[in-house]
């Protein structure tokens, strides 16, 4: 569908029942038509680290002196970054970034994301970057986080991922919970559905509740309430344009299968994935952290039934060594990227299509191994953001770490994304002061920006 | 567009020493394009004020005759729909309002002049959407030190204090104390069957296998509430802090959780490992490879037993077994028993609009609503006791309970009473996990503070009954004055008082600060900071400072100037494991933690644990350092580390803190434009390389910084003090300038100078005090105020410098008890 199809279509729409609250949605639209369309971030974060020397093209290597810049056409991809031939004029590999303003181990947690000292036991210092991003392309969701793990509580928070200082962001484990709050506004029946009822109802019933207390206060007060009472404002405006969305939302929304009760948790990540197509589609969204797994994550739908954890230490299953085992897991993730670009890509936007307005990056919560010291921390992006990121199928790879030649950190990585999407920043996160002054170190990447 | 040449206008109309007041006289005028000159439109007050303060205090230099740094203001519009025009009073605005301008060597306006000028042109700029808003600015934290200090101490102002009837933001730690235990756990089981384990299995498959059992629960949700400190005031806490949609988002996938916990259980991810042949396990689930893994979801947790016949019964929901559910909502999360017209409002608005949903759904929208209501998210403070003549409102016992236990507490004033509940975990399974999967007693179960018993008994109503509770609470035993990492702040008897003293240093920060440790290993002078250091470092001086506390006397003096200086991580021992671990006696010397304080760990041995003195024994030494070397809170480690940068020191921050912390003045921001850095060069000091700011611009606003700042030069960026820099003898000196108080403006020639000089004002105490009120009030203090403070002071003075009376003081001042 064309996206002045879908302008149309919702315009139709907001001649109906949420025409009110539907209306700044169709503007969105209108000025991504009229100006430029929404610039769109996917974030999928696997733990145990992404190992760089997988992800180098034949005849390509890093952790060298000096800078290695190499356009990738005509190279062959190595093996796990196969999946993404396709999308081979549009894929960045980045290597040897470092990341040692961060403390690592196991996960870096909030400051693979923030470039930043975290642990999961205390709130996030800063932003991380799609936090950041989220807030500065808001949508009827801000941010959608998606979390492949075992457990099945449903909302969880890894330490990831935060929109400011002490404000960690949620992640939906439960492929169903995720579902319903993304497309509930569509459910027809079921438990799912009266959830959702039952929240509605206590929002509505709240905010006249907290209008009739606003009367009996002093005007400070009531001004403070107000902004508690906008809060429900804006959650009940939320639901309104849910459902207006009804029909692009249903005409969107993934089918509700198997995948979302499997007893195996890899399907539950083919539905995140799933839910992050329709959520980008349908402009739900702008910014989605898909956090691919977790150290107690059992690959037993893709044939490993060992969890991540042990692989990382060195456990085979059944005839697969632990490194066939990572190899395979890494090569499920990047098979689930290139089904998500295609998607995108099938969908025309602009002179293009809504590809070319969207960055996924896939990286690791803990750089480049199981246990890690941060030296190295590949990226690999898919998206070039219509030209703004300068790459039409790029490998680079940055000195390694402690060559004279090396100042290039995850933080310049995050600024540059800053760069492209318009907000630019010359610091994000902390320096790494062993690369001496904070000053030397800012700024984006500027081999990256067009 | 309107123009006023100001001093055409002034001359004729208010001869520049006239006090007259306006008139609606058109002045004369020879700029042809100004209505106001040609006597079209009034001047309005604004513009009488403005013309005056101007003409006496600006345009001597600002003038059309050569004018200071080009800025001429004798031919300003006052046109302020015209962006250009409002932001050149903008800056007006900010000069006068910081006192940068008038200069100090001209003719100063009053502080009721510069008030007036600053209150007119605001509502002008105000009127025209630029202004500040004054009025509602001055009770933000920032800009706590903008009223008049001289007036809130002289007397002058006799207005019956009070403070404005209220909400209060949920403190977030208090939500944590509330929540995260009850609502906030993800938990998780481990079962491993067939390895080692202390349980034989008596029947089913596994029989004559051992079991081992892990139960792991941790903390996994996000506060709504997220701290917030402003970088000016410092204080984690104040009233004028809200709760928005990011709250409000939190709040809601927190109350979800809860309604399912409390309505069906907890639920546990039991992970059930069990052995054979070829496996192997390691001591936590994630080495277990291969055997058999399966996961199972069960329910655990006591719930009400309320709630569980109304979620089991299929039938509608009576009104009396709903009014009893109502009762427990209400206990568990605001309590207190509901209202008459409450049982009938959530009854009709929040469960029978959702009955159709079935009883679960129903019930859990209640607890949600309840957890969502304003009076959940704020506590609020209205006056709801006895009205005075003077139309304030005494606070009711209720909410002095809240008050006094929030002063001094960060945990619910109010416990839950008991509550009949019911396990929901049934099941026969093996003795470990029956034990793991049932409670004996509900995660929420909490007693009531000391302060409800005394409400409960009628005995919290009047002045002199919170001034008995507040001296209680304050003489309770505090056990010793050493804090560590695992007995923090929060586990001191009233955790709120030494709280006040880490957000009014700072000093708490020192780890956030990032040093290049690594580098360290090579460099005199900081070989014995590590990783860790600065977090012990603060620990430190909270125990310095609950020692002093403990002693209450002259406290302010103490620390701003004692020499007293702990280590409390040390026994006093030098452990020979610990010295040939260090690479032998000598870089244990340099390296040891008591380096920070230019301690030797040898010369300064003793044995604590033997030690004759019991206090000792309890708390270590308290270890004296030449007087030159330390001289209170100011030169601890921690409070300069947490004023410094990565690389070097940093002066202004320092001499930043001096002048809002301890004499209540002002320095402006800094301006955007401004890119501070100073220049790199190793072979100077940094006083050195500061000196680019006394020739430029910039000094204007450094000048009230730096030469405060700058006698912490005797010490490195990690605090360690230092008789030479850069091969030459440290230039400590300072200054004290422009304060409120003429009296101690002087040179200085080191850090001890600087503070026995400002320990001894009454400027310094008195700022203080505005701070002590500030922290404990949760706002900023008002004109009005200025009974409760000079009551305070008075009290603190008399009592020889007790803290202890200084907050009786306050906590029974009618600041802290009248609502209007």
């Amino acid at each position: 569908m064309k996206s002045s199809n879908r302008r149309n279509l919702l315009k139709g729409l907001s001649l109906g029942a949420g025409a009110v609250a539907l209306s700044p949605f169709v503007r969105r639209l209108d000025a991504a038509e009229n100006q430029e369309p929404p610039k769109r971030f996917v974030f999928v974060v696997k733990s145990s680290g992404l190992q760089g020397e997988y992800l180098n093209p034949e005849g390509l290597e890093h952790r060298g002196d000096k800078l290695v810049d190499s356009t990738l056409a005509e190279r062959s991809l190595p093996e796990s970054l196969k999946p993404l031939a396709p999308f081979q004029d549009q894929l960045t590999i980045i290597q040897g970034l470092s990341g040692k303003m961060t403390r690592l181990g196991h996960s870096a947690h909030y400051g693979a994301l923030g470039g930043y000292k975290a642990s999961p036991h205390t709130p996030p210092l800063a932003a991380t970057i799609d936090g950041y991003l989220s807030e500065t392309f808001p949508s009827v969701f801000n941010h959608v986080g998606f979390k492949m793990s075992e457990g099945s509580q449903g909302v969880t928070f890894p330490a990831i991922s935060a929109k400011g200082k002490g404000q960690q962001l949620p992640f939906q484990q439960n492929p169903v919970a995720a579902f319903e709050n993304l497309f509930g506004s569509i459910l027809e029946g079921g438990d799912l559905k009266k959830k959702y009822t039952r929240t509605g109802n206590v929002l509505d019933a709240m905010s006249s509740d907290i209008r009739k207390l606003q009367q009996n206060l002093p005007s400070t007060e009531q001004e403070k309430l107000g902004h508690y009472l906008s809060g429900f404002e804006a959650l009940r405006d939320r639901r309104v344009k849910l459902v207006s969305m009804q029909k692009t939302l249903k005409e969107h929304a993934p089918e509700l299968d198997d995948k979302y009760t499997s007893r195996f948790k890899t399907q539950h990540l083919e539905a995140h994935f799933d839910m992050a197509a329709s959520a980008l589609v349908t402009g739900l969204t702008n910014v989605i952290t898909i956090h691919a797994d977790g150290l107690d994550s059992v690959y037993s739908g893709i044939g490993i039934g060992n969890n991540v954890h042990a692989i990382g230490h060195g456990a085979g299953y059944a005839t697969l060594s632990a490194q066939d085992c990572r190899n395979a897991i890494r090569q499920f993730h990047v098979e689930l990227i290139s089904g998500l670009a295609a998607k995108l890509k099938a969908i025309p936007e602009g002179d293009g299509t809504m590809l070319d307005n969207t960055l996924i990056v896939y990286t690791s919560d803990n750089a480049a191994q199981h246990h890690s010291v941060g030296n190295d921390w590949p990226m690999v992006v898919v998206g070039n953001l219509a030209g703004r990121l300068k790459s039409q199928g790029r490998f680079l790879a940055y000195p390694q770490y402690g060559r004279a030649g090396h100042k290039h950190t995850i933080c310049n990585w995050f600024t540059t994304l800053c760069h492209l999407a318009g907000v630019p920043q010359d610091l994000f996160g902390q320096p790494d002061l062993a690369l001496g002054k904070p000053e030397n170190q800012s700024g984006p990447l500027a081999e990256l920006l067009s | 567009m309107q123009r006023l040449c100001w001093a055409a206008f002034l001359l004729v109309a208010f001869p520049l020493a006239a006090n007259g007041q306006a008139t609606d006289e058109a002045p004369a005028n020879n700029q042809p394009s100004s209505k106001a000159g040609q006597g079209e439109t009034p001047a309005t007050d604004f513009q009488n004020t403005a013309s005056q303060f101007l003409g006496k205090f600006c345009l001597d230099c600002h003038g059309s005759t050569d004018p200071e740094g080009d800025v001429r203001l004798d031919n300003l519009d006052v046109d302020l729909s015209v962006t250009e025009t409002a932001d050149s009073w903008n800056r007006i605005f900010n000069q006068v309002q910081f006192g940068e301008m008038p200069p100090e060597d001209e003719t100063q306006p009053s502080a009721d002049q510069r008030a007036t000028f600053l209150r007119q042109l605001d509502h002008e700029l105000t009127l025209h959407g630029r202004g500040f808003e004054l009025d509602k600015k001055l009770l933000l934290p920032q800009f706590g030190n903008h009223i008049d200090h001289g007036k809130l101490f002289d007397g002058s102002v006799t207005e019956k204090p009070y403070s404005p009837a209220r909400l209060w933001r949920q403190r977030p730690i208090i939500y944590d104390a509330i929540w995260g235990n009850a609502y906030g756990r993800a938990p998780w089981y481990s079962v491993k069957i067939g390895g080692t384990g202390n349980h034989l299995i008596a029947r089913g498959p596994h029989k004559g296998k051992l079991m081992a059992t892990r139960y792991f629960q941790d903390q996994k949700y996000a506060n709504p509430f997220f701290e917030f400190v402003h970088h000016a005031s410092g204080f984690t806490d104040y009233a004028s802090i809200v709760a928005d949609q990011s709250s409000l988002e939190a709040l809601l996938v927190n109350a979800e959780t809860m309604a399912q916990i409390l309505t069906v259980g907890q639920k546990v991810r039991i992970v059930t490992q069990v052995k054979n042949k070829g496996s192997r396990t390691g001591n936590n689930e994630a080495m277990f490879v291969g055997g058999v893994t399966t996961t199972a979801n069960e329910y655990r947790g006591r719930v009400p037993v309320i709630f569980n016949h109304i979620v089991k019964s299929a039938q509608p929901v009576t009104r009396d077994d709903f009014d009893q559910a109502l009762d427990v909502a209400f206990a568990l999360f605001l309590r207190r028993s509901p209202k008459q017209e409450e049982y009938e409002h959530y009854w009709r608005n929040v469960f029978q609009k959702n009955a159709e949903l079935g009883n679960e759904m129903a019930l859990q929208a209640v607890l949600i609503y309840v957890t969502l209501t304003p009076e959940f998210v704020y506590r609020m403070e209205l006056g709801l006791g006895e009205t005075d003549a003077d139309g304030r409102r005494f606070l009711s016992p209720q909410e002095l309970v809240y008050s006094l236990h929030y002063a001094l507490h960060n945990k619910p004033a109010f416990g839950v009473d008991e509550i009949e509940t019911i396990d929901v975990y049934t099941k026969q399974s093996e003795a470990p996990i029956q034990r793991t999967m049932t409670t004996p007693r509900p995660a929420w179960a909490a007693g009531h503070s000391a302060l409800v018993k005394e409400m409960l008994a009628g005995k919290l109503k009047t002045r002199e009954d919170v001034e008995r509770v507040v001296r209680q609470m304050l003489d309770a035993r505090q056990n010793g004055w050493v804090t560590t990492h695992n007995r923090t702040y929060l586990s001191t008897t009233n955790p709120r008082i030494l709280q006040f003293f880490r957000e009014f240093f700072g000093y708490y920060k020192a780890d956030e600060v990032f040093k290049d440790i690594d580098e360290f290993k090579k460099r005199d002078g900081f070989q014995q900071f590590v990783q860790g250091s600065a977090s012990k470092l603060a620990y430190d001086t909270d125990s310095l400072i609950l020692h002093i506390l403990q002693e209450d006397k002259d406290v302010l003096k103490q620390l701003l100037t004692t020499n007293k200086v702990v280590s409390v991580y040390w026994n006093g021992k030098n452990d020979e494991q610990q010295v040939k671990r260090a690479g032998g006696a000598e870089k244990y010397r340099r390296t040891h933690h008591v380096q920070s304080y230019n301690l030797d760990p040898y010369e300064h041995a003793y044995d604590k644990d033997n030690h004759s003195d019991p206090q000792i024994r309890k708390n270590g030494q308290v270890f004296r350092a030449p007087a030159e070397q330390r001289c209170g809170i100011l030169t601890q480690p921690s409070w300069l580390i947490a004023h410094s940068g990565n690389f070097d020191n940093d002066p202004v921050r320092r001499g930043k803190w001096i002048r809002e912390k301890l004499l209540a003045g002002v320095v402006m921001d800094l301006p955007i434009n401004v890119d501070a850095q100073i220049p790199d060069n190793e072979h100077q000091t940094l006083r050195e390389r500061f000196q680019a700011v006394h020739e430029s611009a910039c000094w204007r606003c450094h000048k009230k910084m730096n030469p405060l700042g700058m006698p912490f030069e005797a010490y490195n960026h990690v605090g360690k003090w230092r008789a030479t820099e850069q091969g030459q003898p440290v230039d400590a000196s300072g200054s004290i300038t422009l304060s409120h108080d003429d009296s101690l403006h002087q040179d200085v020639q080191n850090a001890r100078e600087l503070m026995e000089t400002l320990a001894e004002s009454d400027l310094v105490r008195q700022s203080f005090i505005r701070h002590v009120f500030r922290y404990w009030m949760g706002r900023n203090e008002m004109l009005s105020d200025s009974q409760t403070l000079m009551a305070m002071d008075k009290a603190y003075v008399e009592s020889g410098g007790s803290f202890k009376e200084l907050l009786v003081a306050l906590m029974t001042s009618d600041s802290f008890l009248y609502r209007k």
